[in-house]
């Protein structure tokens, strides 16, 4: 069940995936290469017709095949209620992390105790973690993260926020403010209610600026159309807005 | 399916059965005891016999095989059997009938249809529960309602000229799921779930783990609408269970195994059980075990346990059998973790007053797989089942803590005492 045993694994890594094997194959890829804590992978097969399942089969990564696309929350909800790690960290399937990642994510954790949800910083994400840095391809994007990734606490940056694409959050703040709202399916806006259940509850959110992670982008959600997309966040806006009369934006 | 002529079975009927054959056998009891007594009879045991009289002369008329039988008998009597002899009240059947044509000629309209058949079973399910409802006096026992479903879906299939699975609807509105758990089954599970897609669910949870075949694929053809865990590394029944569970988010959880294909009909009787207020609804499989002196040491472990639970009454059933069912709040009180050690959440579940029955007779031993580990006197599987029970009694040890714990008096100290008084 995970890559390395005797207890609970360090972390879960939850990866939702539809329908981008290719995608799939290069985060696990990296994951393997650059993760050395003990951790378990569970991927959430939101239904996909294109081999993820036999490819998850054979590569013998723990997976949940869903009888139809339950979205992001949904998904990562399974993913969660399955999970044994004590941090949880939920990860898209077009997020590729490098050197160190999970270590320096874990070191944050273990720093800063009342920290109850952490993000890293990427080339393509809304809001603060957001910082498109010079690279031409993979092999020179791993090249450099041995340096972007070197650990220092001076980095770990106290925030309102951050995006779902890759969040660890701690097992007992899962446990008391509960999974993601699945009403935001098929997504957007619900890592930031999330975030915002977190802080409700006494706990903090952090950017370990320490840790570098590159992503493809909202290959999923684009390939409807840049209207669909549009409407999504807007009819997700709303939704969060008549949740908790709160304008999400001032957090980013 | 059942079918509404089969004849009725009571304890008249029984009786008069008996009768009949012990009438009409050749040789009449006098003139077995006659022939007794001229053949075998010493002169102490003729002493022992006219002195001792009654009883004994009575009871060694019957032989031991005919004793044992009217045992059986007497026990099923008082059981309502699971498929024999259930009858439908007068006119319930066409009540269904005409209901089920309305419905259909509805779902029909409002677009739901078989194609969908997720959607249109759990449709059908809830006006097949409300069509239930306005039956006056209600079901009363389990046996009439696959009946009763069997009636109400030939009303439903003709809005759908015929083309309409044969489904199993349970009169509830309840959520309802199955979690199963799999390991190498890929020649059984399809007709497994063939049956358990009849129950018109909202969930199904399937747990595979440590198969090299191909079961994920088998299970995935058969039953679209499930949810299928697959773990590469065996995990075991018990804690896919576990697992399984703690995704229901439903009120009423069934919990089958992959290799035997139970009917729709027989398995619909433990969630029906939830749904008429039952918290724990167990397998009696007293019916399938041999007499007491010739049981295995599991089975008298769980008679004890349920003994020691103060309900004897439960004698080896136990959450260690498949199928059986829960409800919310069992799962929510007993908790997941200990769903993976059964005889410590049928201790649990006892010791917090939840209402815990049988449900039905489901032989789930007879084909039971024969494995090299399930085998043998002190094979794996019964270690294992062994030391699940002294958990489960650690875990009544530590509820009732503080009764344990009173001080225990020495004889001289409880001589004084008493010699006080």
């Amino acid at each position: 069940m995970s890559e390395a045993m005797s207890g609970p694994p360090a972390a879960s890594i939850v990866i939702p995936t539809y329908n981008r094997l290719y995608l799939l194959k290069s985060c696990i890829e990296a994951i393997r290469a650059h993760t050395t804590p003990s951790y378990e992978l569970i991927v959430v097969d939101n239904g996909s017709t294109d081999g993820t399942a036999q490819y998850c089969k054979e590569e013998r990564v723990p997976f949940i095949s869903c009888p139809s696309n339950l979205g992001f929350p949904g998904a990562c909800n399974l993913g969660m209620n399955v999970s044994a790690g004590d941090i949880i960290i939920l990860l898209n399937n077009d997020v590729i992390v490098s050197y160190r990642w999970l270590d320096n994510i874990l070191e944050a954790f273990r720093l800063h105790e009342d920290i109850g949800i952490i993000g890293p910083l990427t080339n393509y994400a809304s809001g603060r973690q957001c910082e498109p840095r010079a690279y031409d391809d993979l092999e020179q994007f791993h090249h450099h993260a041995r340096q972007w990734n070197k650990p220092d606490p001076k980095k770990h940056q106290r925030v309102l926020r951050v995006v779902g694409l890759c969040l660890a959050v701690r097992r007992s703040v899962m446990n008391r403010i509960g999974l993601l709202d699945e009403q935001f399916s098929p997504g957007h806006f619900e890592d930031d209610d999330y975030c915002l259940r977190a802080r409700m509850s006494g706990y903090g959110i952090m950017i370990a600026r320490d840790v570098y992670v590159h992503h493809y982008g909202s290959a999923s959600f684009k390939e409807h159309g840049e209207h669909a997309l549009k409407e999504l966040v807007r009819r997700n806006y709303k939704r969060f807005v008549d949740k908790w009369s709160i304008d999400p934006h001032q957090f980013i | 399916m059942m079918h509404e002529d089969q004849e009725r079975v009571g304890s008249e009927e029984q009786i008069a059965q008996i009768k009949r054959l012990s009438s009409s056998s050749p040789t009449s009891r006098a003139a077995r005891a006659r022939r007794r007594e001229g053949t075998r009879l010493s002169k102490s045991s003729r002493w022992m016999r006219s002195s001792r009289a009654g009883r004994r002369s009575k009871r060694s008329r019957m032989t031991g095989k005919q004793r044992r039988g009217k045992a059986r008998r007497v026990r099923s009597r008082n059981r309502i059997p699971m498929n024999r002899g259930a009858v439908l009240p007068t006119g319930y059947g066409q009540l269904a009938t005409a209901a089920g044509e309305r419905d259909g000629q509805r779902l029909a309209q409002e677009g739901y249809h078989p194609n969908e058949l997720q959607r249109f079973s759990l449709q059908a399910r809830q006006a097949f529960a409300h069509f239930a409802h306005t039956l006056s006096p209600g079901l009363s026992s389990y046996p009439m309602i696959p009946l009763l479903s069997d009636a109400y879906m030939q009303g439903l299939a003709s809005a759908f000229h015929g083309q309409l699975p044969t489904l199993m609807l349970l009169p509830t509105t309840m959520k309802l799921s199955v979690v199963m758990c799999a390991m190498n089954e890929e020649g059984r599970i399809g007709s497994v779930l063939q049956e358990v897609n009849r129950l018109a669910l909202d969930e199904i949870y399937i747990v595979v783990n440590g198969s090299t075949d191909r079961t994920l694929e088998e299970a995935r053809i058969s039953s679209p609408q499930a949810t299928i865990v697959h773990y590469p590394e065996r995990v075991g029944h018990d804690v896919g269970r576990s697992i399984g569970a703690k995704l229901t988010r439903s009120e009423a959880v069934l919990f089958v195994d992959s290799d035997i294909a139970v009917p729709a009909e027989q398995l619909g009787a433990f969630l029906w059980s939830i749904a008429q207020g039952v918290d724990v609804a167990l397998n009696d499989i007293t019916p399938l075990l041999p007499p007491f002196d010739r049981q295995d040491s599991i089975s008298y472990c769980k008679q004890w346990l349920n003994a020691c639970l103060g309900r004897p009454d439960l004698e080896s059933n136990s959450l260690t059998a498949v199928p059986h069912a829960l409800s919310r709040q069992a799962i929510d009180r007993v908790g997941i973790e200990a769903l993976s050690v059964p005889p410590r959440a049928q201790a649990l579940a006892l010791l917090h007053g939840l209402r815990t029955e049988t449900a039905a007779t489901i032989d789930v031993i007879t084909h039971n797989q024969v494995k090299t580990t399930n085998s043998g006197a002190n094979n794996q599987v019964a270690q294992l089942i062994l030391g699940d029970h002294l958990e489960a009694f650690h875990t009544i040890w530590s509820w009732k803590g503080n009764a344990l714990n009173e001080p225990q008096h020495s004889r001289q100290h409880i001589a004084v005492r008493r010699n006080r008084e």
